[in-house]
């Protein structure tokens, strides 16, 4: 079957090729005639299910352990259980690509099944740049990264090499593609803009469309960035979720730019203004979903993270050269449409917020490339190279992370175009006061530090602001429907009516939640490591630590020790629970790892790694995490989520009704 | 544009700039291969390095009365023999072993490095030698396939 | 088996491009040509609308004060006449 996916792979290429040349043909021809346009859409479709057929091809030769494949006999072995032969197709360079390009297909099929509706005069460009974005993807997969090629070899090999063991994990099968999800779902505002530009069909119908396209981008993306922590948390044994590696960064970099990008679109729907800036921030939002595809499979930087470095470097810069130049010459070509059609008026608007918002995240974006390719900067000019960690990316990120939360609360409070100082003391004191009260509560409990102490102010502060934010908007609602202000159904009906604005207090929540949750977790860890004997004890904090037995298990895959450590409770030693660390044996990769025992808990998580058996198999060496509030890094993150699945939802067709109207007036423009 | 667009960019990119400066100058650290920093000896300590290299035998790990690893590492390409020392008063890493390549972050003191931060290759990057294989054999869509059978 | 399955794949996908034109001539409608102006306009009368109801919505909840609304109000009321002047008399060219 890896002739059958090669062959697969072909033909998306050729029908890649085909959809790209083709739509940009028909987008630059004078007269729009729909058979063509519906021929572009159908090619579009076509490239998703050709690469679908691929990876089932791909996945086919994991599932019947073809080691004549050289990438199957990479990433998997004869006693791997089922589940993780399929997540081994994206466990390497090869099949990540591959998948990535089915995704990027996937979407352009969507957005190709749902264009009927557009603009007609956008579709075709629209295609083509979508097309031309999964082009350049499967020639590198098809070219360069192939996953369908032979092993050279005497003989079929009996058995694979297998999967990494720590990437046995049942992670590996959602993590992965939702990130994917994210980075490729970027590519389709970019496509929105650059058909825009191409088409000079630059209304507020693009800025409308792409909004929502990059919700569903941004949204996933969040989930796939915060699952990639969750992993790290309770696979890798260090107590953390983040350490700023390259390939994080990467991931976190078009999240920020995107993230600007949904609170400015807002502002050229509503004013006209920043045009330009959006077109800026869309297309740089997709070169950094490419330029971390290529940060990552590039050996540029140095990163225990990345896929063994390649020689496919040069092809990802000469088509970031490619996107920024076209986009480039594009806007300089348009820039009489592009032009804001007023100004802001006011410092004190929400306009203003929002471009403060912007320059922030823009900054944070920056001041994290600049650590990422420090490096390569500093080896240029001083020949030396030098390197920048955690403590750098800490440094500039916190004080710019806690502006940004700080301006979520004046954001959504603050009128647009103008408000005067009078009625933003009426709605900010309230809120500041509390703050303040809290700082100096915290200072009283104990807290020195002053970041820690900001943020919590900070995050009081904003979360007054959302809740007077909802009660102002509740009243309003029971005045008019003369309901409870606080009734359920008030809430109900409020939300429904105003959907995308509460869907993002909810988000903005969400981030809150997991502010409170960074902050404790990195101001308030503990982090103990004792040996224990049988029935030994250990004290820290809130809770004592007893070693029971040791439990030995084998499996088909890995032979396991573990260690039962019974959590007390200091105060009444009443168990809290029985905590099982583990060290794990595979032996066919000749590899030991450490499965860490974690205990989740509202309070606190206590995360248990076994470090060790001593030579005489009797005592265990731990090393122990108190991470507090750490638990609600994840429910934030899950806020945000479905905050933004609920701002992504379609309008309903009644509040659209000038849609069809547009759609057919804008047809021949 | 208006003028308080420009004025507030101006603003960022003037604070922005100092801060990451700042943090720059503060917490950067050399980057050095193990044969560099054995070159060096005798110029006294360094403090913030990161090295990146092999591991290399032998590796003594003890967990008892406190964590401690000792190991060794040399340049990941072509060690010519030269190792430099690594102490890690912590918890060993999943996946570290002798030939794997890390990356150290830490002090050179007294001529050992003294690593605050280890890191192990990362699964992704995790790829074992080749049976024989020879890159570029390609499946050839025509069927011409450049594989040997059994 | 391969080459079986690739014909298949193949043929279906053919049968999917060209299936429109076998279809009876698709009915989509062209509108007779609307400029840019046009478009432009039913823009800035899009946004004039957003911006009152915005506006309404911001007195409503308490962030202005009734002098900014009444002013505000005004001058988008304003603004939107025009937009709608323009684009009548746009419509009559």
């Amino acid at each position: 079957m890896a002739e059958f996916g090669h062959f697969a792979l072909c033909l998306a290429w050729i029908l890649a090729l085909a959809g790209t040349v083709g739509g940009a043909t028909v987008g630059a021809s004078s007269k729009l005639l729909p058979s063509r346009s519906e021929l572009v859409r159908r090619l579009t479709i076509l490239v998703a299910v050709a690469l679908g057929c691929s990876i089932v091809g791909l996945g086919y030769c994991f599932v019947t352990n073809d080691y004549s494949v050289q990438y199957v006999w990479q990433y998997s072995n004869r006693d791997m259980p089922w589940i993780y032969k399929i997540t081994a197709i994206w466990g390497g360079m090869d099949g990540s690509m591959l998948l990535w390009c089915l995704l990027l297909s996937g979407f352009c099929a969507l957005v190709a099944r749902v264009s009927v509706s557009y603009p007609q005069r956008l579709v075709p460009w629209l295609m083509a740049f979508l097309n031309s974005s999964t082009l350049f993807f499967t020639t590198i997969t098809l070219f360069l990264t192939n996953p369908f090629r032979y092993l050279k070899h005497q003989f079929i090999l009996p058995d694979g090499n297998g999967l990494n063991p720590l990437l046995q994990n049942e992670y590996m099968a959602i993590h992965p593609p939702m990130l994917y999800l994210g980075f490729t779902g970027l590519a389709v505002p970019y496509a929105f803009c650059m058909a825009a530009l191409a088409s000079g069909h630059i209304s507020n119908d693009w800025i409308r469309l792409t909004r929502r396209w990059t919700l569903v981008a941004w949204t996933f993306l969040t989930a796939g960035i915060v699952l990639g922590g969750h992993w790290a948390y309770l696979e890798l044994g260090w107590g953390g979720f983040w350490a700023w590696d390259p390939v994080e960064n990467a991931s976190f970099l078009p999240w920020l730019i995107a993230t600007a990008f949904l609170h400015s679109v807002m502002i050229q729907e509503r004013k006209g203004m920043l045009k330009m800036w959006n077109v800026f921030l869309i297309v740089l939002a997709y070169a950094l979903t490419v330029f971390g595809t290529f940060l990552t499979r590039s050996g540029l930087v140095q990163s225990v993270h990345a896929f063994a470095s390649t020689d496919i470097g040069w092809v990802f810069l000469l088509y970031l050269g490619l996107v920024i130049g076209g986009a480039l010459l594009l806007s300089i070509f348009r820039r009489k449409e592009l032009a804001p059609e007023r100004s802001i008026e006011s410092i004190f608007s929400r306009e203003t917020v929002f471009l403060l918002n912007n320059l922030v995240l823009l900054s944070i974006c920056f001041a994290v490339l600049w650590g990422v390719l420090f490096p390569v900067f500093s080896e240029a000019v001083t020949g030396q190279k030098q390197t920048v960690g955690i403590p750098f990316f800490n440094a500039v990120n916190v004080p710019l992370f806690l502006l940004l939360v700080f301006l979520m609360g004046i954001g959504p409070t603050i009128a647009w175009k103008r408000s005067s100082v009078k009625q933003m003391i009426r709605s900010f004191l309230a809120p500041f006061l509390g703050a303040f009260l809290i700082a100096v509560a915290l200072v009283w409990a104990g807290i020195t530090e002053f970041y820690p102490i900001l943020s919590y102010s900070i995050c009081f502060f904003v979360l007054m602001t959302i809740i007077s934010e909802v009660h102002r908007g509740l009243k309003v609602q029971s005045a008019v429907t003369h309901q409870v202000t606080w009734a359920p159904t008030t809430f109900l009906t409020l939300f429904r009516r105003q959907r995308v604005k509460y869907g993002a207090h909810l988000i903005h929540f969400g981030v809150l939640v997991m502010t409170v949750a960074i902050t404790a977790s990195m101001a308030h860890k503990i982090e103990r490591e004792f040996t224990l004997a049988p029935n030994g004890r250990f004290n820290v904090g809130r809770f004592s630590f007893e070693l029971n037995e040791f439990h030995q298990e084998k499996t088909k895959n890995y032979e396991a020790v573990q260690a039962q450590v019974t959590v007390r409770s200091a105060r009444d030693d009443s168990v809290v629970k029985v905590l099982a660390p583990e060290l794990r044996f595979y032996p066919k990769n000749k590899e030991t790892t450490t499965e860490v025992a974690l205990s989740m808990g509202i309070r606190e998580d206590i995360y248990l790694v076994l470090a060790g058996i001593d030579d005489t198999g009797t005592k265990a060496s731990l090393k122990l995490y108190i991470n507090p509030l750490q638990i609600w890094l994840w429910y934030g993150a899950i806020l945000m989520v479905i905050g933004g699945f609920i701002v992504a939802l379609p309008v309903p067709r009644a509040s659209s009704q000038e849609a069809p109207q547009r759609a057919s007036a804008s047809q021949v423009v | 544009m208006g003028r308080i667009f420009v004025s507030l960019v101006f603003l960022f990119v003037i604070v922005g700039g100092v801060l990451v400066f700042q943090a720059t100058r503060g917490t950067s650290s050399l980057v050095l291969k193990p044969s560099e920093l054995i070159g060096r000896a005798g110029q006294g300590d360094l403090l913030r390095i990161r090295v990146g290299g092999r591991v290399v035998e032998p590796i003594e790990y003890q967990t008892e009365p406190r964590m401690l690893l000792r190991f060794g590492v040399e340049d990941s390409s072509d060690g010519k023999g030269l190792v430099a020392p690594v102490l890690f008063e912590n918890l060993k890493p999943d996946m570290f072993a002798a030939g794997r390549d890390v990356l150290i972050d830490g002090d050179y003191v007294g001529g050992v490095i003294k690593a605050a931060k280890l890191q192990t290759q990362c699964p992704s990057k995790y790829e074992p030698a080749l049976p024989g294989s020879h890159p570029g054999s390609m499946v050839g869509a025509s069927g011409a396939v450049s594989q040997s059978g059994s | 088996m391969w080459i079986a399955a690739a014909a298949i794949m193949v043929l279906v996908m053919m049968w999917f491009l060209l299936s429109p034109y076998f279809e009876p001539a698709s009915s989509v409608a062209q509108s007779e040509g609307v400029g840019r102006e046009r478009l432009s306009l039913l823009d800035a009368k899009e946004r004039a609308m957003r911006a009152l109801k915005d506006l309404e919505l911001d007195f409503a909840m308490g962030k202005l004060s009734a002098e900014d609304f009444e002013f505000g109000k005004r001058s988008l009321t304003v603004e939107c006449a025009g937009i709608l002047k323009e684009l009548k008399h746009n419509e009559g060219r």
